[in-house]
């Protein structure tokens, strides 16, 4: 069994398959043995730390994914591991849902990252540049006319496919 | 007043993702909308949106130079470039600066695709760099003067893993006069002939099948040949290279031919020598279906055969579950379902076309000849919308949107109301568990339009009792060109 402590002091223990789905514990535990004292995971709270725990408890039997390369094809890469359960899993609100990528990629679960991006990339379709930046909570850097010259690129570039 | 607070301090708890995290979302965009939208967010999401917006290009009618244009002023802009399609410029001139200017600033293109375009065959030498990243290259109605210049052409793309040759033509047969590229052809895998006529599909098997050729196909694609009317003509099968047999993972052929006997015949004397052959598609048509009666037999001894795919070419698709027809499915899906005989087969996909015309209520349901909707219906018609060479097409084409449009809203609308048409239609049968005794309703499991106007598909998972192993049926739909690896 491994145990772990979170930012608001909740402790959790899981077992040590679900627990090793984490990379960061795993290495921390250096992969063998019960571990006897908590692990501090002081980036995630314990909300965020029970959804983790529920997907690696969910996922504890899959097969080792294949490393895909950069660049894959988005139809192949949005393939990847999406089925019914995750799909409801990764239906939470979008503050939650930004702590959980940050927590993935804190505790290195890769295919919750996954999937927590191309959810992410579901919500912003169809969204403007102003409705994108307010869902990022993102100051807009470019200056006027830095935008004007983006927008009229992109323009020229936009009407080619036309 | 307390709103603004109100949203500023949701705003606020909203976690800030770090940008090697928003570029990973930003990965997983495919809608250019989106894209664009992405690239106006803010500096640091420029770069990423710029490598997702330029990983693929289409450039239509007249705005080649346009693109031409950008590349030569925006490098960068060229240097993500990995598909584009060419396509419809009368304007050789352009066509000549894609080759000379262009080209190496495309350092990682791998798919192209040339549509109607004046190939610039005399200047070919002096263009000799080639584009060495090139994996993939459609040829869509390519004109040359001898088959000479064609080979050249095709040779001038060096890496080739993947070719397809869509209505191309040349007035010459000659080969005598092409001096370079007979070496070339190493590295191809997968070969795709259509709605070529016969002649020209001779003239490229007996170019890559001769003696000396380094060719290995794994995936053969043969299908929508122009038929020169009623003469009897000696099959494909007859011309391919009999060393192709041993590396042979997945054929596709047509029985639209005069000499069916003669092409059944030559095909299961060719596929014997096939043995790690995983993958059969068939188009047959109508008037062909005794072929299912005799198939099982001649496939029954390929042990490695996974996959088999019989796609029928309806004039009146009411009719492909009844009568003779139904018989015919019954005593397939009986055959198939010997476990002994067929001990690796794990895919089996009916699928049931009708093209050429128009359904009656497709053209009442999209409104007549409203312009946005009869667009949709070309748009759906796509690749292998009918039996009519793609150059008999080209006036049609022109008018509606581009062969290969991303499916646009609107083209989505109008697919989603044919399947509804064909869940319609499906219920109005008889029940495909009556036809197939195999079939539980649950094995029904796809039921979806393909590139004609419409299509049924009926996919059945269980015939040997597979129902637990994996099904990927999307692999097998893009087999032919993205062949599955079974090892």
């Amino acid at each position: 069994m491994v145990t772990v402590v979170v930012s608001d002091g909740v402790t959790f223990t899981m077992e040590q398959d679900v627990a090793f789905q984490c990379g960061l514990i795993a290495d921390f535990a250096g992969g063998g043995g019960d571990q006897e004292e908590p692990i501090p995971i002081q980036a995630v709270n314990s909300t965020v730390m029970r959804k983790v725990i529920e997907y690696c408890e969910h996922h504890r039997n899959d097969p080792p994914q294949p490393e895909v390369p950069e660049g894959t094809p988005l139809e192949r890469k949005d393939r990847r591991g999406r089925d019914a359960w995750d799909k409801q899993f990764i239906q939470v609100e979008q503050e939650l849902l930004f702590e959980i990528i940050l927590a993935a990629n804190y505790l290195n679960i890769k295919p919750l990252l996954d999937l927590g991006c191309s959810q992410v990339a579901e919500m912003m379709k169809g969204k403007t540049p102003a409705e994108i930046q307010q869902m990022f909570n993102i100051v807009n850097g470019f200056t006027a006319d830095e935008e004007a010259q983006n927008g009229e690129g992109e323009e020229k570039a936009r009407n080619l496919n036309s | 007043m307390g709103r603004k607070r109100r949203h500023r301090h949701r705003r606020n708890r909203i976690p800030r993702l770090p940008t090697e995290i928003c570029e990973e979302i930003i990965s997983y965009l495919d809608g250019q909308e989106t894209l664009w939208a992405c690239a106006l967010v803010c500096r640091s999401w420029l770069p990423r949106s710029r490598v997702q917006l330029y990983r693929s290009a289409k450039v239509g009618r007249k705005r080649i130079h346009k693109f031409l244009d950008m590349i030569v002023m925006h490098p960068h802009l060229g240097v993500n470039l990995e598909q584009l399609c060419l396509g419809d410029d009368e304007d050789s001139t352009d066509i000549y600066r894609f080759f000379s200017d262009v080209i190496p600033l495309l350092p990682k293109i791998t798919s192209l695709r040339y549509e109607w375009v004046p190939i610039p065959y005399l200047h070919l030498p002096l263009f000799s760099s080639g584009l060495l990243s090139l994996t993939s290259l459609t040829l869509w109605c390519i004109e040359a003067d001898s088959f000479g210049d064609f080979v050249r052409f095709v040779s001038f793309h060096k890496h080739l893993k993947e070719l397809t040759i869509w209505g191309c033509s040349w007035k010459r047969s000659s080969v005598h006069h092409y001096s370079f590229g007979v070496r070339w052809g190493r590295d191809l895998q997968n070969l795709s002939l259509v709605s070529c006529d016969y002649q020209r599909v001779f003239d490229i098997l007996h170019w890559l099948g001769r003696s000396n050729s380094p060719c290995s196909i794994q995936c053969l694609e043969i299908s929508s040949l122009n038929l020169p009317g009623k003469i009897v003509v000696p099959f494909i099968a007859d011309h391919l290279a009999i060393q192709w047999a041993t590396t042979m993972k997945a054929i596709r052929l047509d029985f639209s031919s005069d000499a069916k006997e003669a092409v059944f015949s030559s095909l299961t004397a060719y596929i014997r020598f096939c043995p790690n052959l995983h993958t059969v598609k068939l188009d047959i048509p109508e008037d062909t279906l005794w072929v299912l009666r005799q198939l099982p037999g001649v496939l029954s001894g390929l042990v490695s055969l996974r996959s088999i795919v019989f796609r029928l070419l309806m004039i009146e698709a009411e009719g492909i579950l009844l009568g003779d027809s139904e018989r015919a499915w019954t005593a397939l899906d009986r055959d198939l379902g010997d476990g002994a005989r067929f001990r690796s087969l794990e895919y089996v996909e009916v699928s049931c076309s009708r093209w050429k015309e128009v359904p009656s209520w497709w053209e009442n349901d999209t409104g007549g000849s409203e312009d946005g909707e009869s667009d949709s219906g070309r748009e759906l018609n796509g690749e292998e919308g009918g039996i009519e060479s793609p150059r008999a097409e080209k006036g049609k084409q022109r008018k509606g949107i581009p062969w290969g449009a991303e499916l646009t809203s609107r083209g989505l609308a109008s697919l989603h109301r044919t399947m509804n048409h064909v869940a319609d239609f499906h219920r109005r049968q008889k029940p495909l568990t009556d036809i197939f005794p195999r079939l539980s309703e649950r094995d029904i499991l796809w039921c979806s339009i393909d590139n004609a106007f419409y299509a049924l598909h009926i996919t059945a998972s269980n015939l040997v009792g597979m129902k637990s192993r994996n099904w990927r049926p999307c692999y097998c739909e893009c087999m032919f060109h993205k062949p599955l690896d079974y090892s």
